[in-house]
This record gives C-alpha cells, sequence and structure tokens, in this order.
C-alpha cells in the first residue's frame, strides 16, 4: 500500500499540467460546441451541399430517398473520381458525400443488412441532420418491409413518403439539436491527444522516479518485494488512468447538449477505456527508453502531437495522405480514431456492424499488449546486467 | 557476527573490483572501510546488501545467508548511499514518513519515527522543503534519515559526507556516534582518513578490491615501522651536518628546505632527545618543534607506497 499511496503524492507534482490540457481541452471544445450551436439555429434556410456518388440510379427506394433529402441537401453530381471527391470536400465546395452503393435498392428489400456510406467534413454543422433525415428514411421503410412481407419497392417508397409529409415538420423541429454522433466523435478523437499527453506526463514521470537507479537501489534494499512493488505501481497506473478517463467522460457528457445515452455514446466511452490502456503501455515504454525527466517532458509535447495529428484526431482521416495513414497505424491512436470513426458513422449499432469497432478496439489492446512486453523484457535485460 | 564476507569476487568484465575480499563486522561497532576512490567500497557495499550479483565468495548477515528474498534480514538493515537517493517530488517529510514505512507497518508509529528521524538531523525547520530547495550539506542530512527512521540495528553509510560542509560533516558524523552509542552497529566507508580515525572503532584499509590490513587505529599504526615524525625550524644547516643527523639511529628519512627539518624516525625511544642533543652540540640555532603520530595516511602509504588521496 506505501508504494500506491506514493503513487499519488508524486502525481500532485504534476497535477498543474494536467489540468492544464483537460482546460485547454474543455476551452477548445466548447468553443466547437457554441460555434455549432450558432450555425443550426437557422437550419431551416440552409441546405448542405453534397456531392451524390448513385451507382442505383434506376431504384425507386434510392429516388425516394433522394427526393426526401432534397429537403435538407444541395445535390451537386461531381463523378465518382475518388480523388476529385476528396479535393471537393477539401475546398469545402460540398461538406458532405453521399454514396449509394451498387444493387443498394435490391439488397435493402431483400431484407439484407444495407447502408449508405457518407464522408463529411470535421465541422460541418448541418451533417448531423442529414445523417438523421437519412437514417429516418431508412428506418421508416425498414418498418414497413418487416410489416408488410410481400411489399414491392414502389408500394414501399409510397407509404413512406405519405408517411414521412407528415412527421417531416415535427421530426426536424424534435431533433433539432441532434448532433449527438459527431460531438462524440470529435471530442473523443481530439481525446487522444489529452489522454496520451496525460499517461506521458503522469505515469512516465513517477515510473521515471522509480528507475532512478538511487531510489531503485532504496526500494530494492528495504523488506518490500519487487513483485508488489510493481504491483502497486501498476493498480496507480491503472486507477489513475482509469479517473482521467472518467473525467473526460463525465466533461463530454457535461459539455454535450444532448444528454441521451445510447449504445453508441456507451461504445465511445469503451474506446476511450481501451485506448487508455495503450496510452498507458506507451507512457511504460518510453519510461524505460528515456533517460531524463527532461526527455520526457519533451517527449510528452511532441510524441501525443504528432501521433494525433497524423492519426485524424484533428482533422479527419479522410483528409490524410495514404502514406501518413498507413504509417500511422503502427500506432494505437489510429485505430482508436478509427473506431471513432466507425461508431459515429452507424445510427443503430448491432452485432453485425459493431464488429470492425471491436476490432479496432482488439488491435489497440494489441498494442498494449506488445508495449508492455516489450518494457518488461528491457526492465530484464537491465536487471541482469545489475544482478 | 553481525556482518561475515568470505573471499568475496565481483569482475566488471576484465576489471577485478573485489578480489577475494574478506570481512567481518562484530556488533556494536563502528566499522570503517577505508580505501582510495575507485577501490571497490561501493562495490564490496552493494554485494553485501544483494544489489550487486558477485562472482564468487559469501556473505552472511546476521549469521543467515544474504540474499536478494532474504526479506527478514532487510528489515533490520538501514542504508545510505553515496548517491541522495530521495523523491524530488515529495517533501523532506514525505520522503522520510514514505522510506520509514517500507519497514514499519503501523501508521502512528511511523509518524513518530519520522518526526525522531527529523529531529535526528535537525531538520525541523525544513519539513515542508522539497529536495531541490535544500543545500547540499541539508541534502545529505536528509538522504541520512531516509535510512535510519526505522531504528535499524545495521547502518552502513556509503562515503555519506562527500561534499558536505564542515558544520554539516560534524553534525553527521556525532549523530553516527549517536547511532551507535543507541545500539546500532555502523559500517562506515570513507576515503576521508581524518574520519575514520575519528570515528571508527574498527578498519579496513582496502585498495584495487582487496583489503590490506585490519585493526583498530592503533593496531594499524603498530603494524608499520613508520614512529613519528619530527619537525624542528633550524637555521642554517650544512650537508654534512644533515648527512650526520640522518646516520642518527632510528631516522629512516630526512628534509630540509626553507630552514625546516623533517625527519621522519622509526619505531624507538628517544628520538626526538637524539635530534635535539645534536642540534645543541653544534650550536645551531633551532626554533618550533613539533612531532606527530603516524596517520592513517602513512600506514596506507606504507602498505602500498602511494598516498590515500590522489
Ligand atoms: N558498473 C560498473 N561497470 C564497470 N566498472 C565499474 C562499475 N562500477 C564500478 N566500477 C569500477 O569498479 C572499481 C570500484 O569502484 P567502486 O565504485 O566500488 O569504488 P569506490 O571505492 O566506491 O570509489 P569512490 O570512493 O569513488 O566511491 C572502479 O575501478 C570502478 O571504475
Ligand atoms: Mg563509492
Amino acid at each position: 500500500m506505501q508504494v500506491f499511496k506514493l503513487y499519488f503524492k508524486l502525481l500532485r507534482s504534476v497535477a498543474t499540467s494536467l489540468l492544464l490540457y483537460s482546460v485547454i481541452f474543455v476551452g477548445i471544445t466548447v468553443m466547437q460546441t457554441v460555434n455549432r450551436s450558432d450555425d443550426t439555429t437557422g437550419f431551416m434556410q440552409e441546405k448542405i451541399d453534397t456531392a451524390i456518388v448513385n451507382y442505383n440510379e434506376d431504384s425507386p427506394l434510392v429516388q425516394g430517398l433522394i427526393e426526401y433529402l432534397s429537403e435538407y441537401c444541395d445535390f451537386a453530381d461531381l463523378g465518382d473520381e475518388e480523388d476529385e471527391l476528396q479535393d471537393a470536400l477539401f475546398f469545402r465546395q460540398v461538406e458532405y458525400i453521399l454514396t449509394i452503393p451498387y444493387g443498394f435498392g435490391e439488397e435493402f428489400i431483400a431484407g439484407l443488412n444495407v447502408g449508405v456510406e457518407k464522408k463529411t467534413v470535421p465541422d460541418a454543422v448541418y451533417a448531423t441532420t442529414v445523417d438523421e433525415a437519412i437514417n429516418t428514411y431508412l428506418n421508416t421503410a425498414r418498418m414497413y418491409l418487416e410489416t408488410i412481407p410481400d411489399i414491392t419497392e414502389e408500394e414501399l417508397v409510397t407509404y413512406v413518403n405519405s408517411d414521412l409529409k407528415v412527421q417531416a415538420q415535427i421530426e426536424i423541429y424534435g431533433k433539432a439539436d441532434s448532433n449527438n454522433h459527431s460531438f462524440y466523435m470529435y471530442y473523443t478523437n481530439f481525446a487522444a491527444y489529452i489522454i496520451m499527453s496525460g499517461c506521458l506526463i503522469g505515469v512516465s514521470l513517477i515510473m521515471l522516479s522509480f528507475h532512478n537507479t538511487n531510489i531503485r537501489r532504496r526500494n530494492l534494499v528495504s523488506p518490500i518485494t519487487l513483485k508488489s512493488l510493481n504491483i502497486q505501481l501498476m493498480e496507480g497506473n491503472l486507477i489513475f488512468v482509469l479517473g482521467y478517463d472518467l473525467l473526460l467522460i463525465v466533461l463530454g457528457y457535461i459539455l454535450n447538449a444532448d444528454k441521451t445515452i445510447n449504445t453508441n455514446v456507451l461504445m465511445h466511452w469503451l474506446n476511450i477505456i481501451v485506448f487508455s490502456v495503450s496510452a498507458l503501455s506507451i507512457s511504460y515504454l518510453a519510461a524505460m527508453l528515456v533517460k531524463s525527466k527532461q526527455a520526457n517532458e519533451a517527449l510528452s509535447v511532441i510524441l501525443p502531437l504528432g501521433l494525433s495529428f497524423i492519426s485524424g484526431a484533428f482533422v479527419p482521416q479522410f483528409l490524410l495522405g495514404d502514406s501518413v495513414l498507413h504509417f500511422a497505424s503502427f500506432a494505437p491512436v489510429y485505430w482508436f480514431v478509427k473506431a471513432n470513426d466507425t461508431i459515429a458513422s452507424i445510427s443503430t449499432l448491432n452485432i453485425t456492424n459493431a464488429k470492425p469497432i471491436l476490432y479496432y478496439m482488439v488491435i489497440q489492446l494489441g498494442f498494449a499488449v506488445a508495449f508492455f512486453a516489450l518494457s518488461m523484457v528491457i526492465s530484464k535485460n537491465r536487471m541482469q546486467r545489475e544482478y | 557476527m553481525i556482518v561475515d564476507v568470505k573471499n568475496l569476487v565481483k569482475r566488471y568484465d576484465k576489471l577485478v573490483a573485489l578480489d577475494h575480499l574478506n570481512l567481518f563486522v562484530e556488533e556494536g561497532e563502528i566499522f570503517g572501510l577505508l580505501g582510495p576512490n575507485g577501490s571497490g567500497k561501493t562495490t564490496a557495499i552493494n554485494c553485501i546488501l544483494s544489489l550487486l550479483k558477485y562472482d564468487k565468495g559469501t556473505i552472511e548477515i546476521f549469521g543467515k545467508p544474504m540474499s536478494q528474498d532474504a526479506y527478514d534480514i532487510k528489515r533490520n538493515i538501514g542504508i545510505i548511499m553515496q548517491n541522495v537517493a530521495v523523491f524530488d517530488e515529495l517533501t523532506v517529510y514525505e520522503n522520510i514518513s514514505y522510506f520509514c514505512s517500507l519497514y514499519i507497518k503501523d501508521k502512528s508509529e511511523v509518524k513518530r519515527l519520522t518526526q525522531e528521524a527529523i529531529e535526528f538531523v535537525s531538520l525541523e525547520d525544513f519539513t515542508k522543503f522539497h529536495p531541490k530547495k535544500l543545500s547540499g550539506g541539508l541534502l545529505r542530512r536528509l538522504n541520512i534519515a531516509c535510512g535510519i527512521a526505522h531504528k535499524p540495528k545495521l547502518i552502513i553509510l556509503d562515503e555519506p559526507t562527500v561534499a558536505v560542509d564542515p558544520q554539516s560533516r560534524n553534525k553527521i558524523l556525532e549523530g553516527i556516534k549517536k547511532l551507535n552509542a543507541d545500539g546500532a552497529t555502523i559500517i562506515y566507508t570513507s576515503h576521508y582518513m581524518e574520519e575514520v580515525e575519528q570515528l571508527c572503532s574498527r578498519i579496513s584499509i582496502i585498495d584495487k578490491g582487496k583489503v590490506l590490513a585490519t585493526g583498530t587505529k592503533d593496531e594499524l599504526k603498530a603494524m608499520i615501522s613508520l614512529g613519528e615524525k619530527i619537525t624542528v625550524e633550524a637555521y642554517n644547516l650544512q650537508e654534512e651536518q644533515l648527512d650526520d643527523l640522518s646516520k642518527l639511529t632510528n631516522v629512516s628519512s630526512l628534509e630540509y628546505s626553507d630552514n625546516c627539518l623533517e625527519i621522519k624516525s622509526k619505531k624507538g625511544k628517544n628520538n626526538l632527545i637524539d635530534v635535539l642533543d645534536y642540534l645543541q652540540k653544534n650550536e645551531i640555532n633551532f626554533g618550533k618543534i613539533y612531532t606527530q603520530m603516524p596517520t592513517l595516511n602513512d600506514v596506507f602509504l606504507e602498505i602500498t607506497g602511494k598516498e590515500l588521496r590522489d
């Protein structure tokens, strides 16, 4: 227990830095949220410039969907060249790219679990309105599909259209501030930076103190076992990291206007916790490799910033080059962001569409295991040289 | 016997840092390990404490073999390392309290012992200070307090006075005597012979990882042929007179410069009287006279042929 208690005493010395990071984080998030809500007040008038890539033009369902969406979107056909679409998004020619895959209508009617694909710029304030509209349309269609077994595509579209005409006005008002998805996506992505900084500042500093030869010797000559020392340190690390996660989760909940906690939100939270374990492992390894506290301070600024940037925590991944992303995929931040983006792109999570998300989480944990193992090997080697 | 080291050999690659080192420490002693820089003092201490792997030899503490997991032995040892080992992020009080709590379970007991240790090293006015704000001497005192707060039976100090001002140094030496008077056995390493001479009841002189001689300081001085050193302020001594002087019984060597005659004599009686007799008979004027008994440095010099301090 002594070491465990000591852990939090040592943490005090970096409390100011940690607090500062959290304040900056809150500041930036608040600024973003304020911007967003300012803009959403005029949502009835404004439509979002949307590029549509339609591979299923002759499907009545798709036609119905597009017609319905035209209340929210100004559609433009920019072809289907990936690069050109990317550029259009980058230069804000459009804020939303909607892709309807081949055979979408047919597969939808067949009851398969299909969806449309979307890409959007980070601060696209109306994007969520479009998302909601798509979900409303498809969910309504799905409902008819389930209740009327032999319904044709044309019939389905007629039902849905007449249904939604009635609902439209009410729906839009009701869900006006529902930017839940995108809020959590940007919030959690950005949190990658804060979590990593926090770990490198807190965990590495404390581990470095204990790795100091003189201190280590004094601990080693005392009657405390090495195992107990390491376990207590690990407990301290876990509590610290989970506490930090909890703080970020609570802050996110407070800052977000939408207080619904659905599966998506829970998945974001789970992802935060998973990521923080891999951030913890990076800090362990860093403390093994770094020689001094000064070097660690430098690292705690550079590494989180660099990794967050190339991994798409600040700018969306699809705006980054392939080679950058390829490089980034060798660090867990990339997979954390990918998981967040995927969670945010799904309206209703189920076992099938949650699979890739869980897969990304497993990769993050894989990194954690690898980094911990590496630290352990280095530590063993070092011990053996002395003993 | 509190500590018993037999035939300890420790190599760093090709360098033999400890070469069949033998030591023993009896209960209640202040045992001094005296040797120049690089002679292997710290290496010996680290091996004794199982902080370093050694190649050969046996180490027993409190009559039991010492090993990495001999926690019942470790519980009764206090160590003060050559390098200060404290947490920069903790205050003076917190540092002492933490290290004490590694040995003592009871909370209120830790509190009491921490307070006692603070008083012992006179750091009462600095309890809330962080180590970085302490002067070198105060920092050393904190380092000592961290090592002794739990009242160990055996205290090992590795050059605790390096780079310490005289005031702090005296406090430290007095403190060690007091710890010993309160019942602790002490192992003290140093390359300052004055300290060892002043403090230790028994001394081992080591060089190049080997014990060259062991004994009380008087026993050590008795081992060498050198008797007292005689210094006389004498005027205008001629070559032949110096020659005569050097032929006196028991004079082993002689130097003369700036009207100052320095004679190293072998052990024997009336050495000073013989010299003064000669000066008087030859009507040589002389002023101040003093004699000096051999020091541990002389012992070291005679055994190794070099000075203790480079
Ligand atoms: N880790 C190491 N690797 C290689 N050689 C070492 C190592 N530690 C010590 N030595 C060598 O072993 C010898 C004994 O060193 P040690 O530190 O024990 O001497 P010491 O008597 O404590 O000296 P000092 O008075 O300077 O503290 C020295 O020659 C030193 O260079
Ligand atoms: Mg030493």
